[in-house]
């Protein structure tokens, strides 16, 4: 009797799930979606929307209604807050017209496009509404359509957060990177309501002080969080060498379009499945020379100085390029062998140079852009996958956040007002030093800006180091490099 | 259970067990890692990364060096140029114990090495001069705590490399608070010989005495010459000079005295192995198990705690003075640097502390903490030489602790002290 | 001269190309113009190959710090135990240490393929030395404390 049951009920869902369409699972519903098209589809039903979807600055807004009731979900609407609620399982979704914060599970997700009334109708952003809701999204461009695979089975959540997430930072809380960690593990604080704590340890502290370690301890889930510099992570992931490729990228722009561009999509998947996702990009800076001998303008004046550099073997296969010598030490020891004279020059970004207050060493500075030090923000894939999409959402929306505070601190003043004007109309922030290159020439430092000719020297001196490491950071990615700065 | 009380009743429970300081040390702060989940993929790559440190290489070569100058003779040398010149006064020999230990710590950063190498000379000597044997063991294991506050200094290397004040500036610093500390030793050890009626030695030397075992002991003398000289002067890192040190005491050795053969230098090499792994071992263990008290949340709040307790910056110095004294007793300098010292460090900001003198002030404490039993290294070594129990030995301590503690208290209220060489030598901005 | 063990002999070995490498490193500081990155990485990578020696044979010598006021006070059976007790741990923990180098070991022939720093060769080719060398550990742990319950058993001191 039991058998017979069981290949009642499998000859009925093989029936049941071939009838309609062969993709969908019984316990899934389909819903199809055409943008300014009034009809839309629930899996092969046609249903009249009394509002078609709309675009707004790339993100589809539909009835909140039909979205909720398609997958199953309990609807609400309190005219006095102006809310949208939605109650499926154990998600419990709030959103309110006019503002791009959106309540999911007492856990505040933000919004790119809020909710707004339409010719009397509220339409809600359909990619967070439904994703949250537990479903899949796909966008089709060509006919605008949206198609959203929902499971009709209430989501159950059966997260219990750790009481408390560690995150590696190589820096002190006092750098504008030390202070975009906290900022970053503030907000996530804030964000999930205290459910998420977040503890940033400075100064490699969780490494015994090695920082070239994070990479591994991040992929096998040791630290759970990160906010630290592709430098200390390219003996693993060996195409983040690209951003150290001498004077390749040398502009901020080029620095956005390669980190948004192809050739960090696939850097990004490289560490994905190593074991790191990547949220979102910080930044060091661009690293700059200083020495205490004389003014460098050429890779001529670099001819038997020696220099502190980061322990990474590019940046010693570059300085021998130069005709320089390398060392790599801890900055405790480089700032003693600096006083002793027995290094003569560094090379780090401004937002390093004011903290250490280099002047004391130091008395030029080259402007020469030679390598960019992007940050990850970054967290270990076994802690990631742990966490409901709405703490994913909110995690990410903070390390997007917070990088992009951070990015316009480290570069405030060096890319005309771009991040100036980033840090007060989005911050509402006036920084105390805008102006870092005249406050280091207001300590004494004499600054060298390059002509295009002289960089292109320095280009030519280190031809050597782009044989050697374009094939090691692999030719796909510095070709897609190429192609996103359009070289 | 709080995991405080986990991890400190292994540690601790360990410790009276009889189990080395490191084993303890690290079972705690492993366990800590497995019962916690705070990163079990992390032990071998810290384990490793604790050790693999350049600044910490200057602790091999330091012991190595002092190693080959004690085996080649140059100790003695010393010793005998030392007696010369102060073994006339009341206490002669033990005064001279006690400058002769200073002197030697400026050769050696280890006190037990110290006490080993001074111990060697100075006991037999002054017990055959009527001396207390304990007396003798007492005041040679208090002047080689010297040995950790003179430069160079294993004590200042690992402070070094825990909070990044720079090893050379630590080193310069140690000198004037050794110094106090040495005048401290050399007040009581007169009041004990005169009240005990130990006797000055001899007649003090004839000025060509003194000259001939000048000529002797010069170049003994001018390994610190060259140690400190080279570091003040901006020539070498701590581990340079270390390393130009060992190379240094080769060549008095083998060409100067000729006091060195295979047999020497291959027994120095194993016993510098072992000495600085004695150190390394609870240096790497302790460093993993600072980690785990850190991330469990232990850390900050013993500090808020100490900032709650502490009103003003002194309250805050002598209540560090009083735990560091307190745990000298039961744990070796190392173990404190690493397990209870990251309490205090984060707050030194708030309390406007200078860290450099906050470290040299710290390192005083555990040169006392050395001499304190049960856990008294550098007694540990003179009792085995006169072959009496660390209880026995102990009663004539008490004195060399208690002046050590007045000298603390003054390098405690007088930052200048620890502050005033590293700032002149343009080694150290505070 | 006594005859050294394979461990003393390693010790000696790498100690005094350490020393060395350290010596090469200061002229070439201030005599040449070399890259002193390298000879770094090589002597703080065997800085921890002779500490794991060196632990080796402190154990064996009994020359680890630790406090035995208590243990003193101790009937002969609970100081047996203690010392197997601290023992089994001690060899408990480096056998921690080494599954986890060993993990790493592979995970970095495997995945990684992590490079050093300054010398730009596999990290491994460094990590694989603790597991290894460990061995020496294992073994001067086991003869101590043998050594140490006969002591014991016959009447005298740890
Ligand atoms: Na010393
Ligand atoms: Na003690």
């Amino acid at each position: 009797m039991k058998k017979v049951l069981a290949v009642l009920l499998i000859v009925t869902m093989v029936l049941g799930v071939t009838k309609f369409t062969p993709a969908i699972a019984a316990s899934e519903v389909m819903i199809k979606m055409t943008i300014g098209n009034p009809k839309a589809y629930v899996d092969s039903k046609v249903v009249t929307l009394d509002s078609p979807p709309i675009i707004e600055k790339g993100r589809t807004l539909v009835p909140f209604r039909f979205i909720g009731e398609s997958v199953g979900a309990q609807i609400g609407w309190d005219g006095a807050k102006k809310e949208v609620s939605y109650v499926f399982g154990d998600i419990n979704l709030k959103l309110t017209i006019g503002s791009n914060k959106a309540v999911v599970n007492n856990v505040i997700n933000m919004l790119d496009v809020p909710p707004k009334i339409v010719a009397g109708r509220t339409l809600v952003p359909v990619r967070f509404v439904t994703e949250t809701l537990g479903a899949k999204v796909d966008w089709d461009a060509k006919t605008k359509t949206v198609t959203i695979t929902a499971s009709t089975i209430p989501p159950k959540i059966t997260f219990k957060p750790k009481a408390e997430y560690t995150m590696q930072v190589n820096v002190g809380p006092a750098f504008d990177w030390g202070k975009g960690a906290q900022k970053w593990a503030d907000l996530v604080r804030e964000r999930t309501n205290g459910l998420i704590n977040i503890k940033p340890y400075f100064g490699s502290a969780l490494l015994q002080g090695k920082q070239t370690n994070w990479f591994q301890a991040v992929s096998e889930g040791s630290i759970d969080f990160v906010m630290d510099s592709t430098i200390n992570a390219s003996g693993v992931v060996q195409s983040l060498n690209l951003f150290s490729l001498p004077f390749f990228i040398n502009t901020y722009e080029n620095v956005d379009k390669i980190e948004n561009g192809t050739a960090g999509k696939m850097i990004i998947e490289q560490m994905e499945k190593m074991g790191v996702v990547h949220l979102a990009w910080g930044e060091n800076g661009f690293r700059e020379l200083t020495n205490s001998k004389r003014p460098i303008r050429t890779p001529n004046d670099m001819k038997g100085l020696k220099f502190r550099v980061v322990g990474s073997p590019i940046f010693i296969d570059i300085f021998k390029a130069l005709g320089a010598d390398a060392v790599s030490m801890n900055w405790g020891d480089a700032v003693t062998a600096f006083q002793q004279g027995a290094v003569d020059g560094q090379e780090n970004p401004y937002g390093v140079l004011i903290p250490v207050q280099i002047w004391q060493y130091h008395k030029y500075l080259t402007n020469w852009n030679y390598v960019i030090d992007p940050l990850i923000l970054g967290v270990s894939k076994q802690t990631w996958d742990k966490f409901p999409t709405y703490i994913q959402k909110a995690i990410k929306d903070s390390a997007l956040e917070a990088a992009e505070w951070e990015k316009a601190m480290v570069r405030r003043g060096l890319d005309g007002f771009t991040s100036i004007n980033i840090l007060k109309n989005k911050f509402g922030e006036t920084p105390q030093l805008l102006d870092m290159v005249g406050y280091v020439r207001s300590k004494g430092m004499q600054i060298i800006d390059l002509t295009p000719e002289e960089r292109q020297a320095f280009i030519n001196a280190t031809q050597s180091v782009y044989d050697k490491w374009i094939s090691i950071i692999g030719k796909d990615i510095y070709n897609a490099a190429l192609k996103d700065i359009g070289k | 259970m709080s995991a405080a009380l986990i991890l400190f009743g292994i540690f601790i429970l360990l410790i009276v067990l009889g189990a080395p300081i490191g084993t303890a040390i690290g079972v705690a702060g492993v366990f800590g890692i497995l019962k916690y989940d705070l990163g079990v993929t992390m032990i071998a790559k810290n384990f490793s990364a604790g050790i693999a440190k350049f600044p910490l290489i200057a602790i091999p070569f330091f012991v190595l060096e002092g190693e080959l100058l004690s085996k080649g003779g140059l100790a003695k040398k010393i010793s005998n140029f030392i007696i010369i010149l102060v073994g006339k006064a009341r206490g002669g020999l033990a005064m001279a114990a006690v400058v002769t230990a200073a002197f030697w710590g400026a050769i050696s950063g280890s006190g037990p090495a110290t006490a080993a190498a001074i111990g060697l000379i100075f006991i037999p000597a002054m017990i055959e001069q009527g001396y207390h044997d304990t007396f003798a063991a007492s005041v040679v294991a208090a002047a080689s705590g010297l040995a950790i506050i003179i430069p160079p200094s294993i004590a200042f290397i690992v402070y070094g490399n825990i909070t990044g004040v720079s090893v050379g500036a630590l080193f310069l610093g140690g000198i004037l608070p050794g110094l106090v500390v040495m005048g401290f030793f050399l007040i009581i050890t007169y009041i004990i010989s005169r009240n005990r009626n130990y006797h000055g030695i001899q007649e003090r030397g004839s000025g060509k005495e003194i000259w001939h075992a000048f000529k002797e002991a010069i170049w003994a003398i001018l390994a610190p010459v060259i140690i400190l000289g080279s570091i003040y002067a901006g020539i070498a890192t701590p581990t340079e000079s270390a390393i130009i040190s060992v190379f240094y005491s080769l060549f008095v050795g083998l060409f100067v005295y000729k006091s060195l053969g295979k047999k020497e230098i291959i027994d120095s090499l194993i016993g510098t192995a072992v000495t600085s792994a004695v150190v390394m071992f609870v240096v790497t263990f302790a460093g993993i198990f600072s980690i785990t008290e850190s991330t469990l949340g232990i850390i900050g709040a013993a500090g808020n705690f100490v900032v709650s307790v502490a009103k003003s910056p002194i309250a805050f110095l002598l209540l560090v003075d009083l735990v560091l004294f307190i745990a000298g007793f039961f744990l070796d300098a190392i173990s404190i640097l690493y397990v209870i010292m990251p309490i205090f460090l984060p707050v030194l900001q708030a309390f406007k502390i200078d860290p450099l003198f906050f470290g040299v002030m710290a390192t005083v404490a555990l040169a006392i903490g050395q001499i304190t039993p049960p856990v008294a290294v550098n007694l540990y070594v003179t009792s085995n030489l006169i072959k009496k129990s660390l209880d026995q030995t102990s009663k004539d301590i008490w004195p060399y602790v208690a002046f050590a503690v007045i000298g603390l208290l003054v390098i405690t209220l007088l930052p200048k002290l620890s502050l005033l060489i590293p700032i002149a030598s343009k080694l150290y901005t505070p | 001269m006594k005859k050294l063990k394979l461990e003393e002999i390693l010790v000696v070995v790498i100690l005094s190309v350490m020393a060395l490498l350290g010596f090469v490193n200061v002229l070439s500081r201030y005599i040449f113009h070399l890259s002193l990155a390298a000879t770094e990485e090589l002597e703080v990578n065997m800085f921890v190959w002779v500490t794991i020696l060196g632990i080796a044979i402190a154990f064996e010598r009994g020359s680890h710090l630790g406090m035995n006021i208590v243990f003193d006070k101790f009937p002969k059976s609970l100081k047996t135990i203690a010392i197997i007790l601290s023992s089994l741990l001690a060899i408990w923990l480096f056998v921690m240490v080494d599954y986890y180098a060993i993990k790493d070991v592979i995970r970095d022939i495997t995945l990684y393929h992590s490079r050093s720093e300054a010398l730009n060769i596999p990290v491994w080719m460094y990590t694989i030395w603790t597991p290894i060398l460990s061995v020496f550990v294992f073994k001067s742990i086991i003869v101590a404390t043998l050594h140490n319950i006969k002591q014991i058993q016959s009447g005298g001191a740890k």
